[in-house]
């Protein structure tokens, strides 16, 4: 990184940090802490709803997804419009009627104590663990790029979040949610005007889209059904309608974002402006990664991108080895080049095409074939070593390829998604510590600014806890994939316990408590045993807890009493 | 202090069961003639979005 790139990325870190303690202001009451007063209005909250779901996770891992596995990944989020027309005329309204601070006091009134308890616990498994992976990420682009040390750079990053959060709590959160947004789409969207101006000179935009397409790297929609298959068309509508419910709907990182706007009406809009913006704004992420894939068609990439990886199996007594495949392997990506620019000639000229895509598509198999042996070689010297580099492919570009200055802009790009994303998620954990744990169970009564005082003190040891999570972080593959696998485990038996409550006036509280139990052993054996593709945990665990408490009633017996329903 | 309707929120309230606020009005949206259609707009985009990206994929597989 040069000097340029430094000053531009620390001037973006200290812009936030300082931006949040202004915005946040000194709140000295709760609803002023944890709902930033209520006076959010509608583009706000929709920046806020934004950024908090795109964490660095979302920049950094993306590419690399449409890289490997290619653009299927936008299918995912095809059910998110579906939930957020849902949660406009549902639970919007209903939450604004209840004056709640938290999705989880629905709970009580309308079952009991213990299901709330148990909702809100499970919410703070799930996303303090989840916070942690969102404080990791970009921590892994500085260790990997400027050799920092991977505890430091966590302790750094996690230590930034918690300044402005405990400062200013939901207030600071959401303004400062704009200025990153801001600087993710500058970041972003110079990282692919470079992109497109480094493609050879003989190699349009259409060219490297040609190529991406016969790669198979734009399959935006598959229209088969297959449960195994982790991304169809299917999966994402009906699978991810169901996990962008739960996640919108009852988790509080979301939930908080909207209950901060000054009304039904500002809130409804923030999420139909999500609704509308999400998917293509995935979509364009993705497509910046399959145009990386096309570039690295006609540049030689590296034979595995991470580099520290590289460097450990080439230190080691199969370095030699190594050495050879990266030979080969520079021999293959050469070939594939000149097949891929024949390809080019075909597809333009008309004639000879399926002979150059086949030609090209043989030659794109030598190049993977060689690739895979020097994984295989990496792994049978160091069997821990992660076969995946998915998540340093789009890195791995940025710091090669753009001119200094950007490289720190696009840094600083990642650091506001990861700030803006993990400050959310510390906002809302202490928010449900305090309202749901603290104030509910072990200290009810005190005055404003005890609870004030304590809902800070929350935010420091919820960051202390996603920053030692963080540390562990490291082997789990591709890290968006890993975020929402978590997610999906505990967001299916969420919904369901919500939408029961919603919607089935049958069942009573102690009826939907062991439901939920046993709707979560449910979908952790589905993990555990069967090879059942991720996003149908969210329709497994939703539906058994609500099939399991309709069973349960009769054996319970007596029906807690009713109190609100999203069609009363 | 007033109740979150009319936007001066109070206090964090008692804990338990909280009984609904019956009188918080249903607001029209500030553009489109209706809710209804705010979301018919949406659900018409994610449709209109799958259709091209499906024209998308079949053009350039």
């Amino acid at each position: 990184m040069s000097q340029l790139d430094w000053v531009v990325l620390a001037s973006a870190l200290l812009l936030m940090v300082v931006y949040g303690v202004w915005r946040g202001g000194r709140s000295t009451d709760t609803r002023g802490f944890l709902l930033g007063g209520r006076e959010m209005r509608w583009g706000t909250v929709a920046l806020s709803i934004m950024a908090t779901q795109a964490s660095a996770i979302t920049f950094l891992s993306t590419p690399g997804q449409a890289y490997a596995d290619g653009m299927r990944f936008v299918q995912f989020y095809l059910g998110l419009p579906i939930a957020m027309i849902v949660l406009s005329i549902t639970a919007v309204p209903l939450y604004y009627r209840l004056k709640i601070f938290t999705a989880y006091e629905f709970l009580e009134g309308r079952f009991d104590l213990k299901t709330r308890a148990l909702t809100a616990f499970l919410f703070l498994i799930q996303r303090g663990l989840a916070a942690g992976l969102t404080i990791f990420a970009p921590s892994l682009i500085l260790s990997v790029i400027l050799g920092w040390d991977m505890r430091v750079t966590i302790l750094v990053i996690g230590g930034l979040v918690i300044v402005y959060t405990t400062s200013g709590g939901t207030r600071a959160v959401s303004r400062t949610q704009v200025l990153q947004a801001a600087i993710i789409l500058a970041g972003m969207g110079a990282a692919f005007v470079v992109l497109l101006t480094s493609l050879p000179a003989d190699v349009s935009l259409l060219d490297a889209v040609r190529v991406a397409g016969k790669s198979g790297r734009l399959n935006a929609i598959d229209l088969s059904f297959n449960l195994n298959d982790r991304y169809t068309l299917w999966s994402g509508l009906i699978g991810g309608a169901f996990l962008a419910l739960s996640y919108f709907g009852t988790d509080q990182s979301q939930v908080q974002r909207y209950l901060s706007g000054q009304s039904v009406t500002q809130s409804r809009l923030g999420l139909l402006f999500n609704g509308m913006a999400k998917v293509p704004m995935q979509f364009a992420i993705l497509f910046l990664g399959a145009m990386v894939f096309a570039f690295y068609q006609f540049k030689a990439p590296p034979i595995f991108f991470d580099p520290v990886e590289t460097a450990r199996v080439r230190a080691s007594s199969d370095g030699v080895r190594f050495g050879e495949l990266e030979s080969r392997y520079g021999e293959a990506v050469g070939a594939r080049e000149r097949r891929a620019r024949e390809l080019l000639k075909a597809l333009k000229s008309g004639s000879g095409r399926e002979e150059a895509q086949r030609a090209f598509a043989e030659a794109g198999a030598r190049a993977d074939a060689v690739r895979g042996e020097a994984i295989a070689l990496m792994r049978s010297g160091d069997p821990r070593a992660n076969p995946s580099d998915t998540n340093y492919v789009f890195l791995s570009f940025v710091v090669k390829y753009l001119p200094a200055g950007l490289v720190g802009l696009v840094l600083a790009a990642v650091f506001a998604a990861s700030m803006s994303a993990s400050s959310a998620e510390l906002n809302a954990l202490a928010s449900t510590t305090v309202v749901d744990v603290y104030r509910r169970l072990l200290r009810p009564g005190a005055g404003e600014g005890h609870y004030v005082l304590v809902s800070r003190l929350a935010t420091v040891l919820w960051g202390a806890f996603a920053i030692t999570f963080a540390e562990q972080a490291g082997r789990l593959g591709s890290l968006v994939e890993a975020v929402n696998i978590l997610g999906s485990l505990f967001y299916g038996t969420i919904l369901g316990i919500f939408l029961a409550g919603f919607y089935v006036r049958r069942v009573s509280g102690t009826a939907v408590f062991a439901a939920a139990i046993a709707a979560e052993a449910l979908v952790i054996g589905c993990f555990l045993f069967t090879g059942v593709s991720f996003l149908w945990y969210n329709v497994v665990g939703c539906f058994a807890v609500i099939v399991l408490a309709l069973l349960f009633e009769p054996w319970v017996g007596a029906r807690a009493p009713h109190h609100e329903t999203a069609s009363a | 202090m007033g109740s979150p309707k009319d936007g001066s929120p109070g206090p964090l309230p008692e804990p338990g069961p909280r009984s609904p606020d019956p009188g918080l009005p249903d607001e029209p949206p500030p553009f489109g003639r209706s809710w209804g259609t705010l979301y018919a707009v949406v659900g018409c985009t994610l449709a209109a979005l799958i259709v091209l990206f499906y024209a998308f994929t079949r053009a350039l597989e």
